[in-house]
């Protein structure tokens, strides 16, 4: 009844055409890296929906060449409680209408008064020192500086506190890797950019910033002042929401952000390449101890490291024997990437006393970053290194592939 | 096999234009089979005297070949009966094939997508307050949607089998975030299952998505316990880097393929 090889050659054909458009984004190599890094009000959810917008705004303001080169990830920030601190201090007044609090918490209805004020007051209240820890950090840079290590560019949209987060972040970077590193600031909670009065996104409109400002009169920590007015009236009554008052569609605010991206994209330096990127890479740093050895075991059995450089899959392209790493496996494209296992494991080979280990693993759109204690130099050894984390790799349903990584 | 149905068009008209060619097409479905059939006209033929009778059953067959050339909706039935009946394409009947134009009545079609339920009479009971009382809920008919989310949705969009079914992977995902994210492995694991859901919203609806998607949750946190899990659950994504796909390729986070599915 049917013509199975039209069928047949279609299912190959249909196969193939999902295989190419789902591998595209995961093999392709990309030049840059354009961070989102969201501010406390923002649930991950919300700060991907961020991100996805300024990935949309892009796609039409940049060549298509352009806009291919660039990789689109989230810095995501706690929110250290505010969104729960709101909702525990308005149920009553909600009589218990939590349905109602996420629609004023996503600007869904018009936020009543009280409710404004809570939310204004609550991030007047938080201790900006006590926001931004370098262990709430670690996993950012870390990821900052393997990119720029990879020879890559990074380019940070910071919306809110999330400015607090990429100024401390551009503190702990050197001053190469600053130099390929950019931030477009938006709706600026902290008193520079990066440093200095670089340009910046704050509404007039914004009730959040004013309230700081206010909340901070006389202090050196000032948020920088409001230098953007749009025209009309925004949904969202705190004219502070990034989707909704900062890249609202046609406002000036948008047009300045988008504006400060592509010039901010054009001006990054490109950085050396030192480690090779890939479509799954390991990146093993540490203290000052001279040497601790990253060990990767290939689906395929072979054993990658310091005395084998080259696996089938993948190979160590950075052994690092004077302290601090990094030691860098990667597998360069997925033409050679395996189904099956890849096993990191960890031998501290020569140290004189306890020492931690930062491991941190990308494949696919995951980024994990593990620390692991080494109490000693006994930790481990050539031969038997000890196991860190897991890479597994299967094909996906439609073509590409699915990670997951586990320890 | 099913992929085979992806392949085709599927820039089909709109809601009364199915219903005409559901009809024609019910009507050529009664037609003997195709079996022993001779040339192509021979298979044509009388697949397609009863596909203009069926279509216009005022107009009279004078077994003139005019009847059939002369008349535009002749035209018509010349390519449902090509595309319906000739050997080795995929038809509405039950051939291991998804016809993507006929959704609702291929039965190959009927476990790919997902099924909905749209219509009121079809849907489980308004839980009420006692769909509040725990963290999961109430779901009767076991389809891993809490009933009055499933209500929700089937009342919000009735025409848009496609949003429903977007609104039913980001839903399951949300299930997911709240009740089994434990720790922060969970979580992370969990949270992609998330970020696919939003983009596959996204493919459909672009940055409506946004608007559709909070809409959804406000619905989903309905309770205290709810949103402290869901906040509870978000607090262990804190100080991550996550990756996504390109534009391009929001399409794939799908469960279910949008682009065969008609808007209603």
């Amino acid at each position: 009844m049917k013509n199975c090889l039209f069928i047949i050659l279609s299912c190959l054909i249909g196969g193939l055409l999902l295989a190419d458009s789902c591998a595209a984004s995961i093999c392709d190599t990309k030049e840059t890296i354009v961070f989102f890094g969201n501010g406390i009000k923002s649930l991950k959810k919300n700060a991907y929906d961020a991100q996805k917008t300024i990935k949309q705004r892009l796609k039409t303001s940049l060549p298509p060449e352009e806009f291919e080169s660039i990789a689109f990830d989230l810095a995501y920030n706690e929110t250290h409680g505010l969104p729960l601190d709101l909702l525990e201090s308005t149920i009553q007044l909600l009589t218990g209408n939590t349905s109602r609090f996420w629609r004023y918490f996503w600007g869904l209805e018009i936020m009543p008064d009280w409710f404004a004020d809570k939310l204004v007051l609550l991030a007047s209240a938080l201790d900006r020192s006590s926001l931004v820890t370098t262990d709430s950090l670690k996993d950012h840079v870390s990821t900052y500086k393997t990119k720029i290590a990879e020879g890559k560019k990074v380019l940070l949209v910071a919306h809110s506190q999330g400015n607090l987060f990429g100024n401390q972040a551009y503190s702990l970077l050197n001053s190469r890797e600053q130099q390929s590193f950019g931030m477009v600031s938006v709706a600026n909670v902290d008193n520079n950019v990066l440093g200095s009065d670089s340009p910046y996104t704050s509404l007039q409109s914004d009730k959040v910033i004013w309230a700081l400002i206010a909340a901070q009169a006389g202090l050196p920590s000032k948020p920088m002042t409001p230098n953007t007015e749009n025209l009309g009236e925004s949904a969202d009554y705190l004219g502070h929401s990034f989707i909704q008052s900062y890249m609202e569609g046609g406002s000036n605010s948008a047009a300045k952000i988008t504006q400060q991206l592509v010039a901010a994209l054009d001006s990054l330096a490109t950085p050396p390449q030192v480690v090779e990127p890939g479509v799954v890479t390991v990146s093993l740093t540490w203290g000052s101890e001279p040497d601790v050895d990253l060990h990767v075991f290939e689906p395929n059995g072979m054993q990658v490291f310091w005395y084998n450089l080259h696996g089938y899959s993948g190979a160590l392209d950075r052994d690092d024997r004077s302290g601090y790493g990094p030691e860098h496996y990667t597998v360069p494209s997925c033409e050679t990437l395996e189904q099956g296992v890849y096993h990191v494991a960890l031998d501290y080979f020569k140290g004189d006393g306890p020492e931690v280990a930062t491991l941190q693993i990308e494949a696919g759109l995951l980024v994990r970053t593990y620390e692991i204690p080494l109490p000693s130099d006994y930790y481990g050894s050539a031969d038997y290194p000890e196991s860190a984390a897991n890479i597994l790799v299967k094909s996906s349903e439609n073509g590409g592939f699915d990670f997951e990584i586990y320890r | 096999m099913k992929n085979t149905a992806k392949l085709r068009s599927t820039n089909g008209g709109n809601l009364m234009k199915t219903q005409k060619k559901l009809l024609i097409l019910a009507a050529v479905l009664l037609l003997p089979g195709t079996n022993g059939w001779g040339g192509e006209k021979a298979k044509l033929g009388p697949c397609v005297r009863q596909c203009v009778q069926a279509y216009n059953p005022s107009l009279a067959d004078s077994g003139a070949d005019e009847f059939m050339a002369a008349d535009f909706r002749a035209k018509e039935c010349v390519t449902l009966c090509k595309e319906s009946l000739y050997q080795g394409e995929c038809s509405s009947s039950a051939d291991g094939c998804c016809h993507p134009e006929y959704l609702a009545i291929d039965p190959d079609c009927q476990t790919e997508p997902p099924p909905d339920n749209p219509g009121n009479s079809t849907l489980p009971p308004d839980p009420g307050e006692a769909g509040k009382a725990t963290l999961a809920g109430i779901d009767s008919d076991g389809d891993g949607i809490r009933d009055d989310i499933q209500r929700y949705i089937a009342l919000t969009y009735p025409d848009s089998r496609k949003t429903r079914a977007a609104l039913k992977q980001f839903t399951l995902a949300l299930h997911r975030a709240i009740l089994e994210s434990p720790d922060e492995e969970s979580a992370l694991s969990n949270t992609e299952l998330e970020a696919r859901a939003g983009e596959c919203l996204w493919y459909i609806h672009s940055e409506d998505a946004i608007i559709i998607s909070n809409l959804l949750m406000a619905e989903y946190l309905n309770t205290l316990e709810r949103s402290r899990a869901y906040l509870e659950y978000d607090s262990k994504l804190g100080g991550h880097v996550f990756g996504s796909k390109d534009l391009d390729t929001y399409k794939t986070s799908c469960t279910f393929d949008p682009d065969l599915m008609e808007d209603y």
